[in-house]
């Protein structure tokens, strides 16, 4: 079981195709200390990086210098929890500077004690849908503003509404809140 | 075009998969070449509700929402002649408690070590709530744009650098320019204002600057798409976010003014403006 192997000899160099390594999405594994021990292709290609550099790099190498100290508790609070870890959304910067947005989902990697001996990564790159998303919330907010200044100038009020307005698409997912972009 | 795969059974296709991959935290599935599953990670197993056994050998269509079946049939045959690198999907698929679920699908082609494709691996992420809040968000905009269309009056809203935002069915018909020719447009250059009055008199000037600090009302001049003038009111306010203190832009009603009223209102005004300049003489007394 791969489970049952020391963690350090995992990224030693396979014989045959690892399925791992085909993955359509980028794959990691980090030890306990948040060092990467495992990469597939994907994620060597995410980062623009050679395995070679990748393995036994620290992770927060890769994010976003605001976030690190964030991401560094967290991993280490999920290192100690019990609990299986919910997934997450960071920023992290490729080679050529560019800030990408992904969910990763994570799953702890039990030695066979059952101890946790470091967690699994998968990485969806979700920086085009959460651009959509934010646009779409910057503007649908932009027209609600927009609707209670016309109420106030409007000698009649605005028209009664067919159906209400259902306010928790706006209400949810609003942590990132800030200034709304003008879109043209 | 599926005379052209291999068809392969499930035994002739072993599945690449170990032990790390069962272990993965996301779904994942192989197909062989015909689309029936030869194998389901555990996360896999999970997110149908089912057995392994109960899984493999099943054709993936199986678990598909009726509707996309035949497109995602056609799809998948597509991709297993494709030559690049193959896109994110997004699929309905049901469990066994009969339960729906958004997916989007990252998929590879399995090759064998001649080269030649023997199926498809494919990773899915559950979307089904972020698509709902997408849709939920959309209808929230889609009904505000339909309140401001149904106003009767012409709206015309602008950013804070005056470029035009939005307008409705009633500005269209009163400039001529319909909102196409409009939106992303510096107002000043498609509707220009000619000579501007504030209905209290004071001398502020019509600027952009203006009607974002205060909300103001006056009749002005203004040139249509053909060039014509027209008098009209403006009524502008300022749009705030109050819960952060923002200025987002400017909202502007135009109201057509008929000729004759106007002109009459002129003359009322020089007659107001007459009547404060010589007081009456029981005033003056």
């Amino acid at each position: 079981m791969l489970d049952s192997l020391p963690i350090t000899q995992k990224p030693t160099a396979r014989k045959k195709p690892d399925a791992i390594d085909l993955l359509p999405v980028a794959y990691i594994e980090l030890d306990t200390g948040g060092i990467i021990v495992r990469a597939n292709r994907k994620a060597c290609k995410l980062f623009s990086t050679k395995r070679k550099k990748m393995l036994g790099a620290w992770a927060w190498d890769f994010v976003a210098s605001d976030e690190v100290e964030m991401s560094r508790s967290a991993f280490f609070a999920c290192i100690q929890a019990n609990e299986e870890p919910q997934p997450i959304r960071r920023s992290l910067y490729e080679k050529n500077g560019e800030f990408r947005v992904y969910d990763i989902y994570r799953n702890r990697i039990f030695s066979a004690s059952g101890q946790t001996i470091g967690l699994r990564y998968m990485l969806v790159d979700v920086t085009q849908s959460q651009f959509e998303d934010e646009q779409l919330r910057d503007s649908t907010l932009w027209l609600e503003h927009a609707l209670a200044s016309v109420a106030e100038i409007l000698p009649t009020g605005i028209p009664q509404p067919l159906s209400p307005i259902s306010s928790t698409a706006l209400a949810s997912g609003t942590n990132s809140r800030r200034q709304p972009q003008v879109a043209r | 075009m599926s005379e052209t795969l291999p068809t392969l059974s499930l035994s002739d296709t072993q599945p690449l998969s170990t032990d790390a991959v069962d272990l993965l935290p996301l779904a994942y599935l192989e197909l062989n070449a015909v689309g029936t599953i030869i194998y389901a990670n555990r996360a896999a197993c999970l997110l149908f509700r089912l057995e392994r056994e109960q899984i493999l050998g099943k054709s993936a269509w199986e678990f598909m929402a009726t509707e996309e079946v035949e497109m995602s049939r056609a799809v998948y045959l597509e991709a297993l002649q494709s030559k690049e690198e193959l896109k994110p999907i997004r699929r309905t698929l049901y469990n066994a408690n009969g339960e729906f679920h958004v997916y989007d699908m990252f998929r590879n082609q399995i090759l064998d070590a001649q080269g030649n494709v023997l199926g498809m691996r494919y990773q899915f992420v559950d979307v089904t709530k972020m698509k709902y809040e997408h849709e939920e968000l959309n209808r929230v905009r889609q009904w505000l744009e339909s309140v401001l269309a149904s106003v009767n009056e012409a709206v015309l809203v602008m950013d804070t650098l005056g470029f035009i935002r939005y307008v409705n069915p009633a500005l269209e018909k009163l400039s001529g320019w319909s909102a196409s020719e409009l939106l992303g447009q510096v107002v000043e250059k498609k509707l220009p204002v000619l000579s501007y009055t504030a209905n209290d008199n004071t001398p502020t000037p019509f600027t952009h600057r203006a009607q974002l600090d205060n909300p103001t009302r006056g009749r002005a001049t203004v040139l249509n798409k053909k060039r014509e003038t027209m008098l009209v009111e403006i009524s502008s306010s300022p749009i705030l976010d109050k819960e952060r203190g923002y200025t987002l832009g400017i909202v502007s009603i135009l109201h057509r003014l008929r000729e004759s009223s106007s002109r009459k209102a002129d003359q009322k005004k020089v007659e107001q403006k007459h009547e404060v300049k010589e007081p009456a003489p029981e005033t003056k007394a």
